[in-house]
Parts: C-alpha cells; structure tokens; sequence
C-alpha cells in the first residue's frame, strides 16, 4: 500500500515537473555559457549547447502543461530567450562557417527587432545573451 | 497651384498665413513641389517624364490614378487605397522630424546627385508636411503602384500597408530619425533583410521586380535592378536615397511592402503550418500577425503569442484575433491614429468633442473603409 502511493507521488510528480522560471532559464544559460568556454573542441561546444535547449524544449513543454490556456508573462520571457537562442541552435546543428555565423546573428537581430522599447536601437537583454552565445562558436 | 494648410488644432483645412508660407518656403518645401509637380506630370502625355513610361502607356487609368497591374495570378489581386483616406492621413501630424531633398541641375532630373538634406522641420503650422493637389496625387500613385507591382510578388493586403504607413509617417515622404526612415520607417537591418543574398530571405521580391514587364513595376524596376547590382547604404548621409520624391519613395515603398511579404511568407507562413495549417488560410489573422511582425514590435512578438495562446489547430482564430489585438502595442497605436483619419475624413478636429467621443467602426479601424477593389 505505502510503496503504491510512493509510485502514485513519483508519478504525480512527474506529470507536473515545474518548469524553470525566467530566472532560472537566465542562470541556467550562464552556467552553460561558461562550461562551453571551457571546451576546447566544437563538437564539445555542440554537445553542451543541445543540452540546453533539449532542457529548454522541456521547460516550455512543462509550462504548456502547467497552464495549458494561456501562457503566463514569466513564460514570455522565456520564450523570448529561446527564440533569440534558436539561430544559434540552429547554427550549431551544421558545419559552422564565416557565413553561417553573421547568417544567426543577423537573424539574432532582425527577431530581436522591438520599435516599442524605450531605445529601439539597443537589443533586449535576451538577444545580447544569445550574441554572447554565439561568439562561443564564432570566434 | 494652392497649398492645403491643414491645422490640427481647428480641425480643417485653412487658408496659409504669410509666416507659414514663408516657412514652407525657406525650408524648400517650394522646390520640393517642384519636383513633385514635374513627377505627377509625366502622367500627362505631354509631360517631361513621358519617356520613363511604360511602352504601353494607354495602360495608365486615368480614373484611378495609376498602372493596375497586368501581369499577376487572380488570386493576387489586390484592392487600392482610396485617395481620400491617403489625404486624411497626410493631414495627421507624424510627429516626427523630416528631410528635404534638393536636387543639383534641374529640379527632379537627377536623384543621384542629391545635396546635403536638412531639416524641416514643422513646415506649416502644426502640419508636418504642406499638402497640395499634385503632392496628394503624387503619392496615391506611387503607394497604389506599389501594391500593385508587389502583387506580383504574393498577395497584399492594402488595408495592412495603409495601417502601416498611416501609423508610421501619415504619409509623409521625408520623415527620418534613427528609428526609421522614409514613409515606412525602414530600419537597415530590414534593409538587410531585404538586399543580402547570405543573410536575409527578402531577396527574391527585388529579383521579382527587377524582371517584372507589368506596367506597376515601371517606377520600380530600375530602381531594383541598380539595387540589386550595389546595395544603396542606410547611413545618415545617404537618407536621401531612401527619402526623395522619385527613387526614394520608390525605394522606399518597395521595400516596406517587400519586407511584409517577406515577414508574411517566408517567416510567419512556415511557422503556422507547423502549429496550425488551418490558420494560415484566415486572412484577418494573417495580417495582424504580419501587421505585428512587420511594425514595431518585431517577429519575436508575433511567435510568442502564437505560443502564448498555445495556438493549434483547435484554436477558434476569431478569439484568439481577439486576444492578440489586445495583447498588441502596435495594434493599440494603429487604432488610435486610424481614429485620427476616420475623425479627418468627417471634417472633426482630433482633440474636438465629436472625435473624442466617436467610438471608431471596426470597418474603419481596419482599414476596410479605405479600399476598394480596382
């Protein structure tokens, strides 16, 4: 009976995995940016980029699971985060050159693209982190 | 000839005093209608422009305006901007600042060698731009052109492109600042979007016109072909090739529209059809979404509310129209300023009683009532 209800609890848990808040999505994405400094070869680099967006696949799926009607503003900025990382996702899957490179970060820019901030000219906090990212790879 | 001085605060066109003539005046405005004036002409068969004409030129319709196009699928078709909304607009002050571009030699005959421009500042009053007969002309032309020669290209909605422009400059050709350039405020990076063959996909709409034999493309195929060859720069010093009567405005234009059909069908497109097929066949909610994309608040806007209201398939898209057009900025600033022509067109001053109190049509906010079909 007790060990029917643990499984129960593991299982309950597991459904309602809490998705990593904007916070953690930031702090998360700092930690990766410093490991991937570290490596020394790309495929590395590669390596521990697509885990962080395997991680942050699983943490807007955990967000639709959370509040599968509308989205919540802190979700926002975590999508914004993934959207400005995607070209750099994107990047890293092919042989990265020259060209592929200004290719992210123009994309990186152009998505990024907000005539309502307070400066338009400056890019969100979102897409400086995802051009630190890029450097990375793009040295 | 008779400028149309429209003053914002009474609310109707009145008659110009000596200061603000003088005004418009010293700050070339004369000379720009000039050149506007001599550009209008080549309508006229006997006009100095004739010869950049079409082969063709029994095509142009004199009750419309400008060339229909010829050369598009049916399904392309698209609807023009009715004079009388694009003269509503032009009389809404953009509250922006502009440039006035000279020209050496004749007056108009050659965009390429453009002297220093300078402000102009509030040329009329508390009018933005002096508005006349010609000027009006002028850009009906050149705007409806435009959509019909990018018809060519995918489908446009006019209703979103007057919106657009409405909001971004109320129609005014020279309007410039670091957040935009020209009647549609065009950043460099949209630019780029638009003219490089390895980072942007917009590309293929300045190749299509520059092998376009349809008459609407005829102020702008030239202009796309020497773009093509050399890409003209954003930079502060050369705001006249993307703001001058002629080449900028067609530059301009042709961007502007290139770049919502390249939000539209190479970036918007694509995304729905993996999320929601059924959706991408609902037009109104296709230009909002590009109206979002392609104004102020980017393409990253657009796909977060697409995740945001966890649209799929099952999604009812008239709510969901609903909930994005209040979770929009841009859209919120293109009502008021299409409140702003809808209170014009009825002859209210904006900041009147009548305006303030008149709750604006859904027709009119978007944009329905300023179309018509060809």
């Amino acid at each position: 009976m007790r060990s029917t209800y643990l499984i129960l609890l593991f299982i309950f848990s597991l459904g309602h995995a809490k998705p990593m808040s904007f916070k953690d999505s930031v702090d998360e994405l700092e930690i990766v940016r410093k490991k991937i400094s570290l490596h020394a070869t790309i495929d590395d680099k590669k390596r521990e980029l697509k885990k962080l967006e395997d991680k942050f696949n699983t943490t807007m799926k955990e967000y639709e699971a959370e509040s599968p009607e509308e989205g919540s503003k802190d979700e926002d900025q975590v999508n914004k985060l993934f959207f400005s990382l995607e070209p750099v996702f994107d990047m890293s899957k092919n042989k990265i050159s020259k060209a592929e490179c200004e290719k992210a970060e123009h994309r990186i820019r152009l998505e990024d693209r907000d005539m309502t901030k307070k400066n338009p000219n400056e890019l969100s906090m979102q897409a400086d982190k995802a051009l630190a990212m890029l450097k990375l790879f793009c040295k | 000839m008779s400028y149309l001085a429209y003053n914002t605060s009474a609310g109707k066109e009145t008659s110009l005093t000596y200061s603000q003539v003088t005004s418009c005046y010293a700050e070339s405005i004369q000379e720009q209608r000039v050149n506007l004036t001599q550009m209008a002409s080549h309508l006229d068969e006997d006009g100095a422009f004739a010869s950049t004409l079409p082969k063709d030129y029994t095509l142009y319709e004199k009750d419309l305006g400008f060339f229909p196009a010829t050369d598009i699928p049916l399904s392309h078709k698209s609807n023009m901007i009715k004079k009388e909304c694009i003269v509503a607009a032009m009389k809404r002050n953009p509250g922006n600042k502009g440039y006035i571009c000279d020209y050496e030699g004749r007056a108009g005959t050659d965009a390429g060698k453009q002297i220093v421009p300078r402000y102009y500042g509030k040329a009329s009053g508390e009018t933005a731009q002096c508005v006349d007969k010609n000027m009006t002309d002028y850009i009906h032309y050149a705007v409806n052109s435009a959509i019909q020669c990018l018809s060519g290209v995918g489908k446009v909605d006019s209703k979103t492109v007057f919106r657009k422009i409405n909001n971004e400059s109320a129609f005014n050709i020279s309007v410039a600042s670091d957040g935009g350039v020209g009647m549609a405020q065009l950043t460099s990076i949209a630019v780029a979007e638009m003219l490089d063959k390895d980072l942007g996909k917009g590309r293929y709409v300045l190749e299509h016109i520059s092998k376009s034999s349809d008459s609407a493309c005829s102020g702008f195929k030239d202009v796309a072909i020497q773009d093509l060859k050399k890409s003209p720069s954003t930079s502060v010093d050369n705001r006249c090739a993307w703001l001058s009567p002629g080449d900028g405005l067609a530059r301009n234009l042709m961007y502007s529209i290139g770049y919502y059909l390249t939000m539209r069908d190479k970036y918007l497109v694509p995304l729905l059809k993996r999320k929601a097929p059924n959706l991408v066949q609902d037009e109104a909610l296709m230009n909002d979404l590009t109206s979002i994309a392609y104004g102020a608040e980017g393409i990253n806007h657009a796909r977060g509310l697409l995740r945001k209201f966890r649209v799929s398939n099952k999604t009812n898209s008239v709510e969901l129209r609903k909930k994005i057009r209040a979770n929009s900025v841009y859209l919120k600033a293109i009502k008021s300023k299409m409140k702003e022509v809808a209170c014009i067109k009825k002859g209210w001053p904006n900041e009147g009683k009548a305006c303030k109190a008149y709750e604006i049509e859904p027709s009119e906010l978007d944009g329905e009532t300023c179309v018509a079909p060809i």
